[in-house]
């Protein structure tokens, strides 16, 4: 029961921790909020089912697919609706609106393509259990998990090792230096966007198996995410995830032990909790004072 | 090397560069003077791609530069330093450098993900240069501190190291002495001379008279956005117009 939990923690925990980081990474790129990441996941769940279950393509491309369409909608945000404001002058609350337009939008688009009813995906493995070490777990559980961790890592490594990871690390750091570099940083910014709505679009595609797919279904996964980046230290990659990892254990433990019905009652209550403590969050992040 | 042509710029209905025509010799040290607020960083600025002048030309090898963005224009080979510190604070000082060598690497996203022999060869020489530079500006000895943990003068050498990185054929230095004490003025003085003497032009905004008339061949003086004289260090010290600028003009009072 325990080692199930455990799973059923962290998987929800790296899928709070995933969506999490593109608040992270894209306030620390261009000094801006979204609040569509949820929607995001909606839709990336979406365009997974459709390709999934209706147009038959194995598992793996319909990610692949959904991740590189949802990373063309996240950079055409940035590059063509952010920068658009910006040009204009716009203040960061209009961004934030925007956001949130581009939001309703996509749940209105969704609601338009595929109606209002829960979706099921088909199950993805043969089995409904399989047996780890004697415990018997679900196995769309361990491959968004799985899913999880790769994507943390393989972000991980783009950022530090690869040329254009460390181009937007310099970018987020300081923009004016960075472009006397011959760094393109309007381009870094989009990608940014581009690998925020990524991510919450692929996690989308491996909670779809796990919860169903329906057009509110991102926006609770979409604050908690948000709440994890924040305990976690908002603009710190590594913290979101460590926040939505935190986030998934409360919420887990206490839906087992002590109440499903206000599991996010206590989830928000501890989240106002730790932000009094600790207003820099876990990862105290230097954006700010620099 | 570096030709401005008649380059204005206007914010709102302040004209913080005016007309300035100033053309800067191939192999040069070229100082950039004036009072405070004379537009010597707007200038700078303009050619580095970081505002568009409003009217006048930038001509850099004899190709228009004016309104390029500043990614493009390191690219043609200008690099800058800044006179607020602008390095990458969270990053090492070899990290800051090997970002400045990133233009000049070939290696893509996917040859840095698979670890393909050529790229490990790049990452490597890459690294060998940085390595080479930071002995150069005499900082091998911190290389895997943290940038912001370095003390200013250091902060400034790194800045110039890192803009050396990206092997420009001309650098601005935008104020280099700004904090520093005397010796390190001094090494400053060495260091400028020994980047030119590499072939590099370099372009110097100084408010220190005595670094800028030590160090540079021709000067160029600006006040209130306007070219006030031009020429040899000797001759800016004698000039009347440059003396009243800077002391205050004294005919009018």
């Amino acid at each position: 029961m325990l080692v199930q939990l455990m799973i059923g923690a962290l998987m929800i925990g790296s899928v709070y921790g995933l969506v999490g980081l593109g608040y992270g990474m894209i306030y620390k790129a261009s000094g801006l909020m979204t609040l569509a990441q949820g929607d995001m996941l909606m839709i990336g769940a979406f365009l997974g089912l459709t390709f999934y279950k209706y147009l038959h393509l194995p598992f793996v491309v319909s990610l692949v697919f959904t991740m590189i369409i949802m990373f063309s909608l996240g950079l055409f945000i940035e590059r063509v609706l952010v920068t658009t404001l910006l040009e204009r002058g716009a203040q960061t609350v209009y961004i934030i609106l925007c956001t949130i337009s581009v939001a309703m939008v996509l749940q209105n688009i969704a609601m338009f393509a595929w109606g209002t009813n829960v979706k099921q995906f088909p199950p993805l493995f043969k089995k409904t259990t399989v047996d780890i070490f004697g415990y018997s777990v679900v196995p769309e559980n361990l491959l968004a998990l799985g899913v999880g961790i790769f994507c943390m890592l393989a972000l991980h490594f783009f950022m530090t090792k690869s040329k254009f990871g460390t181009s937007m690390r310099a970018a987020a750091q300081d923009e004016l230096a960075a472009s006397s570099l011959g760094i393109n940083v309007p381009l870094t910014k989009g990608a940014s966007w581009g690998i925020a709505s990524m991510l919450a679009g692929g996690i989308g595609v491996v909670v779809g198996p796990i919860f169903g797919v329906y057009l509110s279904m991102g926006a609770l996964i979409g604050q908690k995410a948000f709440a994890g980046a924040v305990v976690g230290g908002y603009g710190n990659m590594y913290g979101a995830i460590v926040g939505g990892i935190f986030f998934g254990f409360i919420e887990t433990l206490i839906s087992a032990f002590v109440t499903v019905t206000y599991k996010d009652f206590i989830s928000f209550a501890v989240l106002i909790i730790v932000m009094i403590i600790m207003p820099t969050g876990l990862f105290k992040e230097q954006v700010m004072d620099d | 090397m570096l030709k401005l042509e008649k380059v204005t710029i206007r914010f709102g209905g302040l004209t913080a560069v005016n007309e300035v025509d100033m053309e800067v010799p191939k192999g040069s040290i070229f100082g950039l003077i004036g009072p405070n607020g004379a537009g010597k960083t707007t200038l700078f600025n303009i050619i580095s791609g970081v505002y568009a002048p409003t009217s006048g030309r930038v001509l850099f090898e004899e190709k228009e530069i004016q309104g390029i963005p500043p990614y493009k224009v390191n690219k043609l080979g200008i690099a800058r330093t800044y006179q607020n510190i602008n390095l990458f604070k969270q990053m090492t000082v070899l990290e800051n450098v090997m970002v400045g060598c990133h233009t000049k690497t070939g290696a893509g996203l996917m040859s840095s993900i698979l670890r393909t022999r050529r790229q490990r060869a790049e990452e490597k020489s890459v690294r060998e240069k940085c390595l080479d530079i930071l002995h150069f500006m005499q900082l091998d000895s911190k290389i895997d501190f943290k940038s912001r943990n370095l003390s200013y003068g250091e902060q400034r050498r790194l800045e110039i190291a890192r803009a050396l990185a990206s092997e420009p054929k001309l650098l601005l230095l935008d104020e280099p002495a700004a904090g520093m004490n005397g010796r390190e003025k001094e090494e400053l003085s060495e260091t400028i001379r020994r980047i030119n003497e590499k072939g590099v032009t370099v372009l110097l905004v100084e408010h220190d008279m005595k670094l800028v008339m030590n160090v540079t061949h021709i000067i160029c003086v600006l006040n209130y956005g306007k070219k006030i004289a031009f020429g040899e260090p000797a001759d800016i010290q004698q000039n009347q117009e440059v003396i009243a600028a800077y002391l205050g003009d004294t005919r009018n009072d």
